[in-house]
């Protein structure tokens, strides 16, 4: 039997969210850690938290594009692993990560703020749901 | 004991009078508030946790391989704690064995360190422990070390099934819950914990260390945090913040 597209579509949305879940949260070779991150919507919102230790407010650089939300942020210092499994020094320097966003967003009505090293973005959605009259 | 989860001491204890437990769970707030414990108090090993049902995963620590799940202390306070989280097909046994042990080496107090999320935390400086005790003796235990009871609410994880068994067996348990992050590792509840920690057994565990490495710990802690979550999936670990069905 044939898969239908919808039935596809799932199923490579579950494998690369099975993916993205179970690789590493870093990449040594560009020294980026990737943050701990919450994506929550509401009717009218998507609200992304991330944790950001070691964050300063004027260092953190996020741009939205379509569907995307984009982070960019250094450390305050480098964060080191030593003797840790086959590395005998690894160094990280900054957080990094692009959050797939659940649907499309009013880029222009965004609104962040950063408090106790916790990066909470609203974004208000492009198209609200159509007020239905209840008879 | 459970066969199933079977608790192996390398260093035998004929009695302990308190035991500690933090496990992997909200914020990570129990884990690492005794495993600051531990580190402070300088607690020796003293044994660990063997079972088919947990993952087979063993961690390497200064060029030693250590079973994840393990015992510190002496015979005044015994603290175990795991580096993996506990998945749900293993938290019944693991209270089983726990509670059936405590009551072998006559526990006087088993006390549960975790974290229950609340929506606000960014806002909160010094977030707030509530406890949940067992028994008339835990309550007056909570009310003299001035901790807030948690009058109403869900408990989801370990602590709420070493709530369940202490019930069964008559055994003095508390929980120590507070304030936390859901998501993310939160050494500022981790020091509320241990402050009251400090108030209920009388100890006098400094915080300041723990605070100051605070951002340190949040990023050493965050795949240990992703992998906790993930956990919480299959045990309905949201109904904690759900609001209870009151129409009495």
């Amino acid at each position: 039997m044939f898969k239908s597209f919808d039935d596809i579509e799932r199923e490579i949305d579950e494998t690369f969210e099975e993916l993205m879940s179970s690789r590493p949260m870093w990449d040594s070779s560009t020294g980026r850690l990737e943050p701990l991150t919450q994506v929550k919507e509401s009717l009218d919102k998507i609200v992304v938290t991330m944790d950001l230790p070691l964050v300063r407010k004027e260092d953190i650089h996020l741009t939205i594009e379509e569907k995307n939300l984009n982070l960019e942020a250094p450390l305050v210092r480098c964060v080191r692993y030593e003797r840790w499994g086959t590395h005998s020094d690894c160094k990280f320097s900054s957080f990094y990560t692009i959050v797939n966003l659940p649907t499309r967003v009013n880029p222009d009505k965004a609104k962040a703020k950063f408090l106790n090293g916790v990066l909470s973005v609203e974004l208000p959605k492009t198209v609200k749901g159509k007020k239905i009259n209840v008879e | 004991m459970s066969e199933e989860m079977r608790i192996i001491e390398t260093k035998p204890l004929d009695s302990v009078k308190y035991c500690l437990v933090g496990m992997p769970d909200t914020g990570l707030t129990g884990m690492i508030a005794v495993s600051q414990i531990v580190e402070s108090m300088k607690l020796p090993e003293i044994g660990h946790i063997e079972s088919d049902l947990l993952p087979p995963v063993m961690v390497i620590h200064d060029g030693v391989p250590k079973f994840p799940i393990r015992l510190f202390g002496d015979s005044n306070l015994t603290v175990l704690t795991s580096e993996t989280p506990i998945g749900t097909i293993a938290i019944e046994p693991l209270s089983r064995s726990l509670t059936a042990w405590a009551i072998e080496k006559k526990v006087e107090i088993l006390v549960s360190v975790s974290g229950i999320a609340v929506q606000n935390r960014m806002e909160i400086e010094i977030p707030q422990v509530f406890g949940v005790a067992t028994n008339e003796k835990g309550k007056k235990l909570l009310k003299e070390a001035e901790i807030q009871v948690l009058e109403e609410g869900f408990m989801v994880g370990p602590h709420a099934m070493i709530v369940k068994e202490s019930l069964s067996k008559g055994l003095t348990n508390i929980v120590l819950l507070a304030q936390s992050h859901s998501g993310y590792p939160d050494p500022g509840a981790a020091a509320s914990a241990i402050n009251a920690v400090n108030k209920l057994l009388n100890l006098e565990v400094d915080v300041k260390k723990l605070l100051e490495d605070a951002e340190d710990i949040r990023v050493k802690t965050r795949e240990l945090m992703q992998r906790t979550n993930k956990s919480f999936e299959g045990m309905a670990k949201t109904q904690e913040q759900e609001l209870p069905a009151m129409y009495g």
